[in-house]
């Protein structure tokens, strides 16, 4: 059954299947493109950049304190703006990473402060804090080029295209009807939800592999960097890669709940119009609450999201 | 008449529905937009209350000043102390125990912590500062004009344009001089932020019209229409007609019920508040009430909504089936809300945003004419709107429909 399922998806709904990848790609490259009319990185010039993973490279290994006796000397014998930018970036990093350790310490053993800004719940939180990892200075561009190109992750829109060319249209020509009254029952509904399934987690784990590799978040070696090092303000106690697996996995998850909640629909209401009212007043519906009542947002399984701020809101 | 009562009818109550869901959505998120503003109600409002008219924003500014210099002075201390201990090439210095613990006090939320009077006098100062500042504003720019006269600019232009702006803005002062009372502008702020970044009323155009033509294709009732005596061609037109009645109740429920939630919250009399009293409106040069401002969004709204709608009838008029034209009905809906997220004036005029149309000097160099931008909008829509309804009614004239 499942045999036949999947080969009705890949020969009869072909089309809807390239619709959807031209979908995923055009989200893309708009995002690529409204990156390139910014900037190519989020603080540094292109030269600035290549410097600054030359620091990066140069400084390997050191603790804190060991790099910023680096970088001081560096900074003494620097001679060309793009040097000069790059260890400007570096320092303000460094500055992040010592501020994150001051809280923390604080936490662990009372002491330790440098800076008037402070989590706001510092004192009520402090187990949290005091496990946190010392952060370390990383190349943030790869992060934050990935969080940008998964805000333009647009599944709810792809996955209520899918279940409709598959299931909804069929459900309007009485499909189920038919089914009913044969004896594979069962097995029809049960291969029809794992074949969905599996297009939707294969399409979504394409995308985004695409994302990682457009991001150039395979190149560096951060991912063992804690998630303070990237700068954002969200209380992960973990590293960049489990942020990351983390986001991969929220995505799925998210994608897979909207298949199901689509398929069901599909079938409740047996009417095509009914079900893109439906599906799109989900997408809708939780897309605003999401951006209106930012508590709400990582359950918010419908909605088009921003990764940024779902991540300083876990 | 008969086919246009029967259209109206048949499309209404699935049309009522969908409108009051997405307006109670709306109403919850207008709530809880408005609801951080009134986290201090009843302290706010009795010291709200005892405040002079003219000298409100002198008070309310004395009042913050004082936690701000505790504050400003704890920043400077931690700041000394940086500054005499850090040394080139080493890690920064950590604060001694006495600072880290004022530096604690000051940052952390909940009790036992300096919060809670420092920010609600600050949400004040906040709201006060636009009424306060508004006319001072405006006053610059007045003085501004008459400098550049004084030098003798002699672009006309500019002088065309300083005239009429130099009028306007009189009237504006005018309004403002009659006005003795102070008004807590919380829930208008709240309700005038909603409606410039509102996206669910075209959500709602897409919900209630994604369908119109493609389901009659799809289930061939156009062409069952055709074979009657009325024709496929009335039957669209009474179509078309009755959509347009349902867009413009649509709205009309949907505005009408987020105006009411911001009486209720805020109360009636904030009505007669000059628009210039409003946060992103110091500058504008409508002397308009906070009630006529209110009106004159609705009918620029009204405009934009239905040249949507009518946009998305036009494009479910293209496919025969409603899964393509739900797809594609899905793109000037998602087109229109993705343009209000940019700051260009052509993104601002065509997602109407009431701050750009309603907030600022309100004219456009066209041929060296100040012309006004509202009315430009109000033509250049109408006509828009007109185009592509009369583009649809001509597709009923198609062979194969009739």
């Amino acid at each position: 059954m499942i045999k036949s399922q999947l080969a009705c998806l890949m020969k009869k709904h072909t089309l809807a299947l390239i619709i959807i990848i031209l979908m995923i790609i055009l989200s893309k490259a708009l995002c690529l493109y409204l990156q390139s009319m910014t900037q190519y990185s989020p603080y540094l010039s292109e030269g600035g950049h290549k410097r600054f993973l030359q620091l990066l490279d140069d400084s390997q290994g050191m603790t804190l304190e060991e790099r910023t006796e680096f970088i001081s000397v560096k900074q003494m014998t620097a001679t060309t703006a793009d040097m000069q930018e790059a260890i400007g970036r570096y320092t303000s990093l460094l500055q992040g990473c010592y501020w994150v350790k001051g809280y923390t310490d604080y936490s662990k053993s009372g002491h330790g402060i440098i800076d008037m800004q402070l989590p706001y719940d510092l004192v009520s939180n402090k187990e949290f804090y005091a496990s946190l990892e010392t952060p370390t200075v990383i190349d943030t561009d790869p992060y934050y080029r990935l969080l940008r190109l998964l805000t333009f992750d647009i599944s709810p829109v792809w996955v209520m295209l899918l279940i409709g060319v598959f299931s909804a249209d069929g459900y309007e020509k009485r499909v189920n009807k038919q089914i009913d009254i044969s004896k594979n029952v069962k097995s029809y509904y049960l291969a029809h939800i794992w074949v969905c399934a599996a297009a939707t987690a294969f399409i979504f784990t394409l995308s985004f592999l695409g994302d990682m590799l457009l991001s150039g978040a395979f190149r560096r070696e951060y991912l063992a960097a804690s998630f303070q090092s990237t700068g954002l303000s969200g209380n992960l106690g973990t590293t960049v890669f489990g942020s990351i697996i983390l986001l991969f996995f929220m995505g799925l998850f998210s994608a897979l709940l909207c298949m199901l909640v689509f398929e069901l629909t599909a079938r409740l209401v047996c009417s095509v119009k009914r079900y893109i009212l439906v599906s799109v007043s989900f997408i809708g519906f939780m897309t605003a609450l999401a951006y209106y009542i930012k508590p709400l947002m990582p359950f918010m399984f419908t909605a088009l999201r921003d990764k940024g701020e779902l991540l300083n809101l876990l | 008449m008969r086919l246009f009562l029967f259209t109206f009818k048949k499309a209404l109550k699935p049309a009522l529905m969908i409108t009051l869901a997405v307006t109670l959505l709306s109403c919850v998120l207008l709530g809880v937009t408005a609801k951080s503003e009134y986290a201090f109600s009843e302290s706010y409002t009795e010291a709200f209350e005892t405040l002079d008219k003219k000298k409100a924003y002198t008070q309310i500014s004395e009042k913050t000043a004082v936690y701000e210099k505790a504050r400003s002075d704890l920043a400077e201390r931690v700041n000394n102390y940086i500054a005499k201990k850090s040394s080139f090439g080493k890690p920064p210095p950590t604060l001694p125990e006495g600072l880290a613990a004022a530096v604690i006090r000051n940052s952390q939320k909940g009790e036992g912590f300096d919060s809670g009077d420092s920010e609600m006098f600050a949400c004040m100062l906040a709201n006060l500062k636009d009424s306060a500042e508004s006319s001072e504003l405006i006053n610059d720019k007045l003085s501004a004009f008459s400098r550049n006269a004084r030098r003798g600019v002699t672009d006309d232009y500019s002088l065309a344009f300083s005239a009429v702006l130099t009028e306007d803005y009189g009237e504006v002062i005018k309004m403002q001089e009659r006005e003795s009372r102070l008004y807590d502008t919380r829930a208008a702020n709240a309700f005038t932020g909603f409606i410039e970044n509102d996206r669910l009323d075209f959500v709602l155009c897409f919900l209630l019209f994604f369908g119109t033509f493609s389901s009659e294709l799809q289930s061939r009732r156009l062409s069952a229409f055709a074979l009657t005596k009325a024709g496929a061609e009335r039957f669209i037109l009474s179509k078309l007609l009755s959509n347009i009645l349902i867009s413009l109740t649509a709205f009309g429920v949907y505005y009408l019920s987020l105006f009411l939630l911001m009486c209720a919250l805020g109360g009636w009399e904030c009505l007669s508040m000059p628009l210039q009293y409003l946060k992103g409106y110091e500058l504008s040069s409508f002397d308009l009430s906070f009630g006529g401002f209110c009106l004159s969004v609705f009918l620029l709204k009204t405009l934009s909504v239905l040249l949507v709608s009518a946009v998305i009838m036009l494009l479910s008029f293209l496919f025969r089936r409603n899964i393509i034209s739900g797809l594609v009905c899905l793109l000037p809906a998602g087109l229109i809300i993705g343009l209000q997220a940019y700051d260009s004036e052509l993104a601002k005029t065509i997602c109407c945003k009431p701050s750009y149309l309603l907030g600022g000097e309100g004219y456009l160099n066209i041929f060296g004419v100040p012309f006004p931008v509202t009315l430009l909008y109000v033509l250049v829509y109408s006509a828009a709107v007109l185009m592509v309804l009369i583009t649809v009614y001509a597709r009923s004239q198609r062979r194969e429909l009739s």
